[in-house]
């Protein structure tokens, strides 16, 4: 999808108004807070669907980690977006701890059914104005350049 | 098949934009019967790029304030379709102080059936607390006897989990009905009120 999105955009067939907007949410994080995605107007937005049993997902999460930091001054979120559900809490725990990402809890898997995730990980690019810039499905080395370039190009517009 | 209004914006922004260049031709100069040359192309491509940015500007900003305008006229066609007087529900949360409760979410029951689970960030916490009124559930009901429960969650005095009902039976006739959740401080018992109360 992020390759077929790139493509159109690159083709300039598609305006930023055409893209799809991304579905709001609101999600408890790990730290206790309520958090909600359209509070996040103006800023790009790097959403993550990861769970614990992914083994991808660790790797994913982990290059977004160091992604967040390096644009930790441009006002970039990174949200990463837990689906293991209550009964495994703690790996979301650890993994914010550890990581020092803002993972958010989704227990019942609403918002991985308003997104229609089809596997993991899955990692959208949400311009400032919640539009979904692209989608990137899995994870592969290289997949976090990728999405760096597409970030910097939304960036400098 | 009922159509929302909501999918003709386009189609009507798209009428907007078209019907500008006519509205504004009522003051310009006849247009000429026969095709200009490519000089008179050229002269007013230059006259065009000639334009004051001022007039320009104004000009687009009083087509912005009519798609606003447009957008909202639709958004309360929208609401009148979806929701006619006759059935319309419409409940409301608001708070009062705040001192004793800090709000997480509320969920809302009617007839004993889910309708709304609203999770409150902080930014929407101050909202309220500086007398926002949030929308929270806009339904049809038939006319009759309903039973609202609402479910308050947060942290009540020092800092414990807090959970509250309160429910309301409200008669549905046949204009629309108002129902406000309303959280304030009961000072005397230094705990929190959870209240559902019909607008007259």
């Amino acid at each position: 999808m992020a390759v077929a999105l790139g493509a159109v955009l690159a083709a300039g067939a598609a305006t930023a108004a055409d893209l799809p907007s991304a579905p709001d949410f609101a999600l408890r994080s790990v730290s206790g807070q309520n958090l909600r995605l359209s509070e996040y107007r103006g800023q790009p937005v790097l959403l993550t669907f990861w769970a614990d049993w992914c083994g991808t997902c660790q790797a994913q999460l982990a290059e977004l980690a160091d992604l967040g930091r390096r644009y930790a001054g441009q006002d970039v979120a990174v949200l990463a977006v837990n689906i293991d559900g209550a009964d495994r809490r703690e790996a979301a725990n650890t993994t914010a701890s550890r990581l020092g990402l803002t993972v958010l809890r989704d227990d019942a898997q609403a918002v991985a059914r308003a997104y229609d995730l089809g596997t993991l990980p899955v990692t959208l690019l949400v311009d400032p104005d919640g539009r979904i810039r692209g989608t990137w499905e899995r994870y592969r080395p290289g997949t976090t350049g990728e999405l760096e370039a597409e970030l910097a190009r939304l960036m400098a517009e | 098949m009922r159509t929302r209004p909501a999918n003709f914006l386009p189609l009507l922004l798209a009428a907007a934009v078209l019907a500008l260049p006519l509205t504004g031709g009522a003051d310009e100069a006849p247009a000429p019967a026969v095709a200009p040359s490519a000089a008179d192309a050229t002269l007013a491509a230059v006259t065009a790029g000639d334009a004051p940015a001022g007039a320009l500007d104004t000009e687009m900003q009083a087509l912005k304030d009519e798609v606003l305008d447009l957008n909202q006229e639709l958004f309360l066609l929208e609401e009148e379709l979806l929701f006619p007087a006759n059935t319309q529900v419409a409940v409301f949360v608001s708070m009062d102080v705040g001192e004793f409760f800090a709000l997480d979410s509320v969920q809302l029951r009617i007839d004993d059936k889910p309708v709304g689970n609203y999770l409150y960030t902080e930014r929407e916490v101050q909202a309220l607390l500086r007398g926002g009124v949030h929308r929270f559930y806009l339904g049809n009901l038939k006319a009759g006897t309903h039973e609202l429960t609402a479910t308050f969650t947060g942290k009540g005095p020092h800092e414990r989990d807090y959970r509250r009902g309160a429910t309301l039976k409200i008669e549905k006739g046949i204009g629309a009905k108002f129902v406000e959740l309303r959280i304030s401080d009961r000072v005397s018992k230094l705990q929190p009120e959870f209240v559902v109360r019909e607008w007259e």
